[in-house]
């Protein structure tokens, strides 16, 4: 008779070695995941706050470029995301402009300089999206590998069995069910951070974009000024 | 050590996460687990042995099968609406049932002998009763009408009346013996399968259970699947000879 309660870690003990396999591969990758999931979530935080923090001190007007330039430079860390954008340039416009380049030249270095800046910086909002994306994608079916095989093998059982009930065979598939169940527990968190966090990155790169072009105009204006 | 902070956080927070849907998950597991249709412990029939007629056994038999019928009928007709209905009135109308079946197992001078001579029978068929009655009641999930458990215990002493009939008991049966039987029917009642569930460590006494469920062969059962299914399909039987003096 089989009628002992089956507990979730029974179905876990009792599953086949690749069941089992599958299930420890696809709860490292959900635990993996997740910590990438906290990770962006506040990385990507912290840079959207800190870029709107110093787009109000930028635009309020009461520091100028320099002094601004300077107080980044005090920092004992390193700047990130928005800032690291300003300092680039206007570092690059400094030298550029001690070279004693022409207006033309100078700008055309400042913006080199803040477009390579800019894709730093890209390259370091987008770390992980990738593997979320991985995961979301093909833990289901890793999941459902597992089923399969288990399923198959609980059927193999059933060949042999000379008294045929669904007893025989429930518990196989029941164990074997838990790899699908574990596979979507991994993926669905992981697509909802992967768009999540990719629609967040978009936001964060056009908000780059739009200061990079007004900082460079604002240059533009104060070299033809001098 | 900045990366090392960054990334301490999101882990223990990750792990303390998977730990709390894993506690959830183990917590909770029971409840949906699937439970078992039909009780293991509540449904019980216990085959006492109550009176031993050779003379009486062939009519018994004929018109036993009309009377469970008519039995059952009578209890369903009772118009009485549930809510209404008194807690002890169940065992009335069983009490009206057993002068029927007290009839049965009347010595053939009963006629003539009166009321006295039936009472020691009577008592012990009342008191065979009574268990049935709890054990019935406890079954009942408060939703089934009183009715339907009532005809489900008509059918459970029709059961328990055939297998004490088919008894015969060897002469190694003692009092306190006990012998727990697994029957396995077939809708249309013919037994299929009697698994000794528990021994009672003579192996006379147990064949002599065996061997009257089986020679029973056949057991009048509900024609309504569901109610079938619920009690009929398998049930336990416990042998307990209790009325002799060793």
């Amino acid at each position: 008779m089989v009628n002992e309660s089956l507990s979730i870690l029974d179905l876990v003990i009792n599953a086949s070695a690749v069941v089992q396999a599958v299930m420890a591969i696809l709860v490292l990758a959900s635990l993996v995941s997740w910590i990438m999931i906290f990770q962006r979530w506040f990385t990507l935080a912290g840079i959207s706050r800190n870029a709107i923090q110093f787009e109000n001190d930028f635009w309020s007007g009461e520091k100028d470029l320099r002094q601004l330039y300077f107080e980044l430079a005090d920092h004992a860390h390193s700047s990130v995301g928005i800032e690291s954008i300003f300092s680039s340039g206007f570092k690059e416009f400094t030298r550029s402009k001690q070279e004693g380049l022409d207006a033309e030249r100078v700008m055309e270095n400042v913006q080199r300089a803040m477009r390579v800046a800019l894709s730093r910086e890209e390259e370091r909002l987008e770390t992980h999206l990738p593997f979320l994306a991985t995961v979301g994608s093909t833990s289901p079916y890793v999941g459902l590998f597992g089923t399969v095989w288990g399923i198959m093998n609980s059927f193999r059982g059933l060949a042999t069995a000379n008294q045929v009930s669904l007893a025989v065979v429930a518990p196989g598939i029941s164990e074997a069910l838990v790899a699908t169940a574990i596979g979507l527990f991994a993926a669905i968190p992981a697509v909802i951070a992967y768009n999540r966090f990719s629609a967040q990155v978009e936001v964060i790169m056009n908000r780059f974009e739009a200061f990079t072009e007004e900082f460079s105009s604002i240059l533009h204006r104060s070299i033809l000024e001098s | 050590m900045r990366v090392s902070f960054t990334y301490l956080v999101p882990s223990l927070l990750a792990v303390i996460l998977h730990a709390t849907v894993l506690g959830l998950v183990i917590a909770n597991w029971s409840e949906a687990a699937p439970t078992q249709p039909f009780g293991d412990e509540l449904f019980y029939i216990k085959a006492n042995l109550v009176s031993e007629n050779p003379h009486k056994q062939k009519e018994i038999q004929e018109g036993r099968s009309i009377k469970v019928e008519q039995a059952a009928h009578e209890l369903t007709s009772f118009d009485v609406p549930t809510h209404s209905r008194e807690p002890d009135t169940p065992i009335a109308v069983k009490d009206t049932y057993q002068m029927d079946r007290r009839k049965d197992f009347l010595p053939l001078n009963s006629e003539t002998a009166g009321e006295e001579v039936l009472d020691p029978v009577t008592k012990r068929l009342i008191k065979l009763e009574k268990p049935l009655m709890i054990l019935g009641f406890k079954e009942e999930n408060g939703r089934m009408a009183v009715t339907d458990n009532e005809k489900t215990q008509a059918y459970i002493s029709q059961i328990q009346r055939d297998i004490v009939q088919n008894w015969s008991r060897p002469p190694s049966a003692r009092n306190g013996m006990q012998v727990q039987l697994r029957v396995f029917l077939v809708p249309t009642g013919e037994v299929i399968e009697v698994i000794l569930e528990k021994r009672s460590g003579n192996a006379a006494f147990d064949r002599s259970a065996v061997l009257a469920v089986t020679k029973a062969e056949r057991f009048l059962v509900p024609s309504d699947s569901r109610k079938f299914e619920k009690n009929f399909r398998e049930f336990t039987i416990l042998f307990r000879p209790e009325d002799l003096r060793l």
